[in-house]
């Protein structure tokens, strides 16, 4: 099996098609975001999320192959073979398959090779690079066997390409990323969740399911005359279906793509007070978390109170923190002290009433918005990235950026005014 | 083969016919739609027969898993011969051996072996889109004689061979050893040259078996053809047609 594999690989045409695999992992790689760099499980989230495009482009590619194989018209020595149909199918789908799984994991690696010198004593997150080779499987047999069914060298490969990723991009994110989909792909990898071993289980499964089902029946869907073959159970074929038959019903059943994690033995937590504590892989953020602390305990003492510790999102277990943690959102800290600033707000505010009238809250609510606007730009220390656009509705964001560039004192003074209002805010049951 | 009928749907191509060879070449002749092409398809167990029995090197073939076994001794190069362009000679020629089972330690070697008999051992790195059509029948030839099967199908072999090439592919055929041929073929002078014993199809059953000798013998006065042996092979499909009418 060793030299037809070797040998499929080096005659396969799809080898003038590796440079551009690759660089579309690359592309996808380093073009969409770069926030990923230094954090293993982002690293090894956007390491799989090439293979959201790779799969539609092996889909169509393995769709071609298999349907320039059966244009070369050596049906006749095929069907004379004595070697098993399933094996003849699959030395070729194979080196299809090896050409994406080769540029996946270039990419992968060099997401690796970035990522090392700036994050801590782990590696990739196998989860999510697994996750990726079951796309790319699972596209590889669907585009073969559409392939076997014809001999169009443009048209049905492009609609085999282009369907999967409309498919993908339609219902194929793990819902929670964004998406309410099957949980093919994942967008992004926080420290506080992993790929679950069962569901991950069954992905693999059905990719495997679908290259046996490509291997068993292809090369009936080869011979399309219709002819009778000789009486013999169709054992590959039935593997192929059994198998995807039980990967399907796994897929189903398994439950959801992404679980929370475990809560963290060690985790980091700033020397600084008020202290900020976050997931081991987020050790890159602890220089900036101790310089945001740092700028917790400069607010003013008497206006703002600051709980003990601040928590990344998973770290203290339970059900994500819903608003009492924080976490990193692609890499911008901006939504940790925004969330910060929450917490911030509401230590230093009376507690909750219903206000008496709409008028009240409204008006409430606009000094409690302009305060967690200040806290955030105090507590992040700069202005707004430019990849986060908007704010809190009704809050001068421009009024808040040329506030924090004056005196303490006045701004003390701004600070204290709008407590005032949240404080005498007539509450309904008073 | 025993009482053998084979068709397409609900035609019958082949009807009742009994075949038994033994080591040797054997030549058959026919008009085109005779049958040949289907004839080799069975023989090389590609189409299951619709009736009677099929025996490959002592095993009556009746399921897949039995004809993949009979394939392992059946070297077949099929009419509309077709390769993979971006193949080097070698690797396709080992292909085919890989297809037929060749045990793997033995394999390139029968390959570079299939080569060296059809002289195309110094074209074996030369992609198989780069070939001549002479040099594709050869290299298709290399593929169904590699790993020496006892049972060797060769329908028109000969097609786009010059005759240089056509000569040496007889002295080929002349040196294997203890194989049964099977060579279909449009040119007497092959089966002249060639064939041990010889047949005429036509209609799905034999209207002639016998020595090429045989078949010259059966010329009449009025036979047209240039050779005795082409004189007696349009006799014989004259008489056929005389008494289908």
């Amino acid at each position: 099996m060793w030299w037809i594999y070797r040998t499929e690989v080096r005659r396969s045409a799809l080898r003038w098609a590796l440079p551009a695999f690759v660089a579309v992992d690359l592309l996808v790689l380093f073009g969409r975001s770069r926030h990923w760099i230094g954090v293993w499980p982002e690293a090894s989230a956007a390491a799989q999320i090439p293979a959201f495009y790779l799969g539609p482009a092996l889909a169509g590619a393995a769709a071609w192959s298999a349907a320039s194989r059966r244009r070369s018209g050596v049906v006749e020595q095929l069907a004379a073979a004595a070697k098993s149909s399933w094996r003849v199918e699959l030395a070729q789908l194979s080196a299809t398959l090896t050409y994406g799984v080769l540029a996946y994991t270039l990419g992968a690696l060099t997401a690796a090779g970035v990522t090392v010198p700036e994050a801590g004593p782990e590696f990739w997150w196998p989860g999510y690079i697994l996750l990726g080779l079951a796309l790319i499987t699972i596209c590889t047999g669907v585009g073969h066997l559409l392939g076997r069914t014809t001999k169009s060298l443009f048209a049905v490969p492009v609609i085999c390409a282009l369907g999967c990723l409309v498919f993908l991009g339609v219902f194929g994110f793990a819902p929670g990323t964004g998406s309410s989909g099957i949980g093919l792909a994942v967008l992004s990898g926080y420290p506080y969740t992993t790929v679950s071993a069962l569901p991950l289980t069954a992905r693999l499964l059905l990719g495997i399911g679908l290259i046996a089902l490509a291997a068993g029946v292809g090369s009936h869907l080869r011979s399309a005359s219709g002819r009778p073959g000789w009486p013999g159970l169709p054992l590959a074929g039935l593997s192929g279906v059994g198998l995807v038959a039980i990967a399907v019903v796994l897929f189903v059943t398994a439950g959801p793509l992404l679980a929370q994690r475990e809560v963290p033995a060690d985790p980091l937590c700033t020397h600084s007070k008020p202290q900020i504590c976050v997931w081991p892989e987020s050790q890159k953020f602890v220089p900036e978390f101790e310089a945001m602390s740092a700028r917790i305990a400069a607010l003013p003492p008497g206006l703002i109170k600051s709980p003990d510790v601040f928590y990344e999102d998973g770290v203290r277990g339970g059900p994500l923190d819903m608003g009492r943690g924080f976490y990193i959102f692609e890499g911008q800290t901006w939504d940790a002290a925004t969330s910060m600033a929450i917490r911030l707000n509401e230590a230093s505010s009376p507690p909750y009433c219903d206000p008496v009238d709409e008028a009240a809250n409204d008006h409430r609510l606009k000094a409690q918005l302009e305060l967690i606007s200040w806290l955030t730009v105090r507590i992040a220390g700069n202005g707004q990235p430019a990849a986060i656009h908007g704010g809190p509705p009704g809050v001068d964001q421009k009024a808040i950026r040329v506030l924090v560039t004056r005196p303490e004192a006045e701004q003390v003074a701004w600070a204290t005014a709008r407590y005032k209002v949240v404080r005498e805010t007539p509450c309904a049951s008073e | 083969m025993t009482g053998l009928v084979q068709g397409y749907g609900n035609r019958q191509v082949i009807r009742g016919m009994d075949l038994a060879l033994g080591v040797g070449v054997f030549g058959l002749l026919g008009p085109n739609g005779a049958g040949k092409t289907t004839l080799f398809r069975t023989l090389a167990t590609v189409t299951p027969p619709h009736g009677g029995s099929l025996t490959i090197c002592g095993e009556e073939v009746l399921s897949e898993a039995s004809a993949r076994r009979a394939r392992r001794n059946i070297g077949f190069l099929p009419q509309d011969f077709a390769y993979f362009p971006s193949y080097s000679v070698y690797d396709f020629v080992r292909y085919c051996a890989w297809l037929r089972d060749v045990p793997e330690r033995e394999a390139d070697r029968a390959t570079r072996l299939a080569l060296e008999k059809v002289d195309l051992a110094d074209r074996a790195k030369a992609r198989m889109k780069s070939l001549s059509g002479g040099m594709v029948r050869r290299a298709g030839i290399a593929s169904a004689i590699v790993g020496a099967p006892r049972l060797l199908l060769l329908d028109e072999p000969t097609v786009g061979l010059d005759p240089a090439q056509r000569l040496e592919f007889r002295s080929l055929i002349r040196s294997l050893r203890d194989v049964a041929v099977v060579l279909s073929t449009h040119l007497v002078e092959d089966v002249a040259a060639l064939c041990d014993d010889v047949a005429v199809l036509t209609g799905g059953s034999f209207v002639f078996r016998g020595t090429p000798a045989d078949l010259a013998g059966r010329a009449t006065a009025d036979s047209v053809g240039d050779s005795p042996l082409e004189q007696g092979y349009m006799a014989v499909l004259g008489q056929d047609q005389r008494a289908a009418v």
